[in-house]
């Protein structure tokens, strides 16, 4: 699109790790054996496009990076013998011809918003109100610290700890979603519900 | 390969996204994710620390964008708020806790007898009673090679002579793999329906007011004992059938290879929901763990979850429950009571 104005980390944030759902998933379904490893793989893969996008910006993100994933899983499963073939066998997610974000990506997008919700729920009373202020009113930290009576560095803690769990729940989304046992479909696991 | 290596040590990644969550609360102080565009190379050319970070290597960058991906996403929140004031919002605050409570694992037990013995008679059989504890799994095999696999909390009783192979399930459920011997019909009896197979594979659930059989290899004949003289249904199912019995009825579906092998997925040690209601999903929790899993709340128990779930992993479950539903789970000696 615009790459030669747009910055690398721009880019990043933007075309990349739009998709970081899609790589969870992709590396929870192939990775069966051993998900413990999920989330070192997922930076690591992240990492990898990264590293190779400074020379050349990928122009099929999402193939890109999945295929990057399944390299990486290769490696692995040739290196370890201990990790069943068909567990990389499983090229399903690869047949990517457009690189648009699809139905799939915004089906999850709004269960997402529906977890995310439910994780800000979550999160103690004070940093939920950090959050809320600082991001969804669009205080700054100082005034929001000033709102809520506490000191700025009481509010850049609060939002360092949140922002750590939020994190965490949008990757439990994708591992739950990774379990379902028909892959094809799109996972809809928060079905009837209204957090 | 050598960038794997410190990256296998579960604890690095945990360091890392801790910095990198740092990072951000301090980056944000300073208003720097507020516009569409992000400069963390402007920041560090002010913050000595910040570069040598930074510029440690290219994966600390890459989890420093990841929370602020994850920072930026929740600026869609604001979608769901009214403007103006801050909406109060009980905490659940059970998640932790019920974590550790739940975390200890539920030991499996399995309890043999042997009841029959040899003799010399021509007419001579033997006779076994396998049992299973809840939670518990066996695979047994037979004297004729057949296998047995016995799933949590079931009770059967084999019989094998020379003119028959007779299991009567009692409770529960099992798979069957039955050893091909055509002078020797392989049958089992569950409730008032007998299943004759020759060399086969399937499954035989028995369930409080029905019976359901699964096929994954070959054909088996399910015949309905109880009915009256002459009407007494009769069927073969072929592989990927599933076949429901109840009070002298079967019903035979067609569901396919993929369906019938997730019904037996806790043979792998799994229980996979596909749209199952939330009651019916507690009360196949509650066929392999002692802490029952009570659904309290009516507008709740029809609910549909999906997942697949190590049966042993109650707390997986509950973790769902919680954190993602937002349901509030109480903690009762052995109950855990969940309500909306």
């Amino acid at each position: 699109m615009h790459d030669g104005e747009e910055s690398l980390d721009d880019w990043f944030l933007r075309a990349v790790l739009v998709h970081e759902t899609i790589l969870m998933r992709y590396l929870y379904r192939n990775w069966q054996d051993n998900p413990s490893e999920v989330e070192d793989l997922c930076q690591e893969v992240l990492t990898r496009v990264y590293t190779a996008a400074r020379q050349e910006r990928p122009k099929y993100v999402k193939a890109f990076m999945l295929n990057t994933a399944c390299n990486l899983l290769s490696d692995k499963v040739r290196r370890a013998q201990v990790v069943r073939i068909e567990a990389v066998m499983d090229m399903e997610s690869l047949n990517i011809s457009s690189d648009d974000v699809g139905a799939e990506e915004k089906v999850s997008a709004k269960q997402e918003l529906k977890y995310l919700q439910a994780a800000l729920n979550d999160l103690p009373v004070k940093s939920r109100q950090v959050i809320e202020l600082r991001r969804i009113h669009g205080f700054s930290q100082k005034e929001t610290a000033q709102r809520l009576g506490i000191t700025e560095s009481a509010v850049e803690s609060h939002i360092q700890r949140s922002v750590r769990k939020l994190s965490k729940s949008l990757r439990y989304v994708s591992e739950i979603a990774a379990n379902r046992y028909e892959t094809k479909k799109i996972p809809v696991i928060l079905k009837g519900t209204d957090i | 390969m050598t960038q794997l290596k410190d990256m296998n040590s579960p604890s690095s990644l945990g360091v890392l996204e801790k910095a990198a969550a740092e990072w951000l609360a301090r980056l944000d102080t300073h208003g720097l994710f507020d516009g569409e565009s992000v400069d963390l190379n402007d920041y560090a050319a002010q913050d000595a620390r910040f570069a040598a970070w930074l510029n440690q290597s290219p994966s600390h960058r890459v989890a420093l964008l990841r929370m602020i991906s994850v920072w930026r996403r929740t600026h869609r929140l604001a979608a769901l708020k009214s403007p103006g004031h801050i909406t109060p919002v009980k905490s659940w605050g059970i998640g932790l806790q019920a974590r550790k409570i739940l975390g200890a694992a539920i030991a499996a037990s399995l309890l043999l007898f042997v009841i029959g013995t040899m003799n010399n008679n021509p007419e001579s059989h033997v006779e076994h009673s396998y049992q299973t504890a809840k939670g518990g799994q066996r695979i047994e095999t037979l004297a004729d090679g057949s296998k047995i696999i016995l799933n949590s909390d079931t009770k059967l009783h084999v019989t094998m002579s020379a003119r028959e192979r007779l299991i009567v399930l009692e409770q529960g459920e099992a798979v069957f793999e039955v050893k091909r011997n055509e002078n020797s019909p392989f049958k089992v009896v569950a409730g008032e329906q007998l299943v004759t197979v020759l060399g086969t594979k399937f499954g035989v659930h028995r369930k409080a007011g029905e019976i359901e059989i699964a096929v994954t290899e070959g054909k088996v004949k399910v015949d309905v004992l109880g009915a009256p003289a002459g009407e007494e249904p009769s069927v073969v199912m072929k592989k990927g059938d599933i076949a429901k019995t109840n009070q002298g009825t079967i019903l035979v579906m067609s569901q396919g290879l993929e369906t019938v092998n997730r019904e037996l997925s806790w043979r792998q040690g799994y229980i996979i929901f596909d749209e199952m209601p939330l009651s019916e999903a507690a009360a196949e929790f509650n066929r392999y763990n002692d802490r029952m899993l009570i659904i309290n709340d009516p507008q709740i128990a029809d609910i549909h979850v999906s997942g697949k779930f190590k049966t042993d992993n109650l707390s997986a479950f509950v973790r769902l429950l919680t954190e993602g539903f937002g349901f509030q789970v109480t903690d009762e000696n052995d109950e855990i009571l969940v309500s909306g």
